[in-house]
C-alpha cells in the first residue's frame, strides 16, 4: 500500500476544511468553523492499478509564509494551495505560501485551486492575473466545495504528479 | 530541575499528569513500535501492539518517522473528534519517543477568538464588496442621471422653442384679428356672423344698415336668415373657397336690395361662417348717408 500526505496550504476561510470533507465525506456545509492546528484525514484513491492512501493533512489558515509551520509539511509528497476566487489577496498569500513550500519541501508537486467557482460572478481573480499564474506553469483548477466542482479532478490530478514521481 | 526537591517535582509531576495527560510512544528506525504509555487512550489512539507500523496506525505519524535527528514540533494535532495535542518527537539513543501532551482547552480558547476575529474580517470584506457594488451602481446611476438631464436640458431647448413659435404665431394671429377687427369696425362693407342653422349672432353697422335693422334687432333675435334670404335653401356653403355672388336680400321693411355676397369659414369656430356683403346699387357712402 502507497501512503502518500499531501497539505492544504492557504488563507484563512479559503474553504480547505471544505475541500477535504467534500473529497472524503462528500458533506458541505455554509457554516464556516475556523481550524486550529491540524486535522489529518484519509482517503483512498485508485491512480491506474495503484492503491494510493492519501493522508490528507488540513492546516489552519496561514496569513503569511511565517505563520506556516515548518514541522507541519514534513514528510509530504504533494500540496494543494487553496485560494478564495472572491479574494484577491487569498490568491497572493497562496503565491507567498508556495515560496515557503518549496523552501522546506523541494520540487514537489502541487496545484493552485481556486475555490468557490460556485460565485464567480463575485470572483476579484480576473483572467489576466491567471495568465501570470499560468505562465509560472502552475495548474489551476476551479473548485467548489459546495457543488462539488473540481473537487475529484484536482486530488486526483495532484495524486496523479506524485505517483508520476514516485514511480519514475 | 535537577536541583529541585522531591516534593516540587513530585508536584509537578502530579500537575502535568492533570492538566496535561501525557502519553508516550517509542519508535525504533524501523518504524516498529517498541513501547507504548501513558494516557493514550485519552487521545482515542489505542489498539497498539508491539513491532506494528506506527505510522501504518497513527496517521498524523507518516512521513516522519524515522526522526534522523534533533526534534520535531507539532502544535495542536487533532486526534479525535474535539481532542488536541501537542506532539513531539525527539531522538535518544537510537530510538525516537514521542509525546503527547494535551491541548484541547487551548484549542477551544483559541478557536472561540480565531473564529470571532476571521468572522469579523469576513464581515468587513462582504462589507467591503458591497461597498464596491454599491458604488458601482452610484456611478451608474449617476451616469444615466448625466444623461437623462442631458435628454431633459434638449427637451427644455426644444419646448421654449416650440412655445417661442406659438408665441410668434399668437402675435401673428392677434394681429391678424386686430387687422380684421378694423376692417370690421371701418364698415366698408358689410360682415356678418352666423351659424349652421341660420342664426345671425353678431354683424357690423353696414350689413345692419344695408337691410335696414337695428343693433337692438340683432340682440333681440329679430335678424335670421330665414327672414332677410328666405330663396336661398342652403345657410351658406360648405365650400370654402365659395366666389363672390349677387344674391337678393329682403330688408326689414320687405324691400329687397341686390347685394355682392360672399361667405367664409371660421377659422376659430367650425360650422359657423362670416358673409361678407357689398352693395352695388347704394355707395357705403350714400347709405350711411339716407
Amino acid at each position: 500500500m502507497i501512503q502518500k500526505k499531501i497539505c492544504m496550504l492557504g488563507s484563512f476561510a479559503v474553504g480547505k476544511t471544505s475541500l477535504v470533507r467534500r473529497f472524503v465525506e462528500s458533506i458541505y456545509t455554509d457554516k464556516y468553523h475556523t481550524t486550529v492546528g491540524v486535522k489529518v484525514d484519509k482517503k483512498v484513491l485508485n491512480v491506474g492499478e495503484q492503491e494510493t492512501t492519501l493522508l490528507l493533512w488540513d492546516l489552519e489558515g496561514a496569513e503569511t509564509e511565517y505563520d506556516l509551520r515548518k514541522s507541519y509539511l514534513r514528510g509530504a509528497a504533494g500540496y494543494l494551495l487553496v485560494a478564495d476566487g472572491t479574494r484577491k489577496d487569498t490568491l497572493y498569500r497562496a503565491l507567498s505560501l508556495q515560496l515557503r513550500a518549496e523552501e522546506t519541501l523541494g520540487p514537489v508537486p502541487f496545484l493552485l485551486l481556486l475555490n468557490k467557482s460556485d460565485l464567480t460572478d463575485m470572483w476579484e481573480i480576473d483572467a489576466r492575473e491567471r495568465a501570470a499564474i499560468e505562465q509560472k506553469n502552475w495548474k489551476i483548477i476551479d473548485t467548489s466545495a459546495k457543488t462539488g466542482h473540481g473537487v475529484e479532478d484536482a486530488f486526483r490530478s495532484l495524486t496523479e504528479k506524485m505517483m508520476e514521481k514516485h514511480n519514475g | 530541575m535537577a536541583d529541585l526537591p522531591g516534593p516540587i517535582r513530585e508536584f509537578i509531576d502530579a500537575l502535568t499528569d492533570e492538566l496535561l495527560a501525557p502519553a508516550f510512544m517509542l519508535v525504533s528506525d524501523d518504524g516498529g513500535l517498541i513501547d507504548w504509555g501513558g494516557a493514550l487512550s485519552s487521545y482515542e489512539i489505542g489498539g497498539m501492539e508491539e513491532n506494528m507500523q506506527v505510522g501504518d496506525h497513527v496517521p498524523f505519524l507518516m512521513g516522519l518517522l524515522p526522526l534522523d535527528s534533533g526534534s520535531v514540533f507539532l502544535p495542536k494535532v487533532q486526534t479525535a473528534p474535539q481532542v488536541f495535542a501537542d506532539v513531539y518527537l525527539f531522538r535518544r539513543h537510537e530510538v525516537t519517543w514521542i509525546l503527547l501532551l494535551d491541548a484541547t482547552d487551548d484549542v477551544k480558547k483559541r478557536q472561540a477568538l480565531q473564529q470571532r476575529t476571521y468572522d469579523i474580517s469576513l464581515r468587513a470584506t462582504e462589507l467591503e464588496h458591497e461597498g464596491r457594488t454599491l458604488y458601482d451602481a452610484n456611478s451608474r446611476l449617476a451616469e444615466r442621471v448625466k444623461e437623462q438631464t442631458s435628454e431633459l436640458s434638449q427637451t427644455v431647448v426644444r419646448l421654449q422653442q416650440e412655445l417661442a413659435e406659438g408665441r410668434q404665431i399668437e402675435q401673428a394671429l392677434h394681429a391678424s384679428e386686430a387687422r380684421f377687427r378694423s376692417l370690421f369696425d371701418s364698415n366698408v362693407m358689410g360682415i356678418v356672423y352666423f351659424d349652421s342653422a341660420g342664426n345671425i349672432f353678431e354683424s357690423n353697422d353696414t350689413f345692419l344698415q344695408l337691410l335696414g335693422y337695428s343693433r337692438d334687432d340683432l340682440k333681440r333675435g329679430l335678424l335670421t336668415w330665414s327672414q332677410i334670404a328666405p330663396i336661398v335653401a342652403e345657410v351658406g356653403s360648405s365650400n370654402p373657397q365659395e366666389t363672390l355672388r349677387q344674391q337678393e336680400f329682403i330688408r326689414k321693411d320687405q324691400t329687397r336690395i341686390s347685394l355682392l355676397f360672399a361667405t367664409a369659414p371660421q377659422i376659430e369656430a367650425p360650422g359657423n361662417r362670416i358673409g361678407f356683403a357689398i352693395s352695388f346699387s347704394q355707395p357705403k357712402s350714400t347709405q350711411a348717408s339716407s
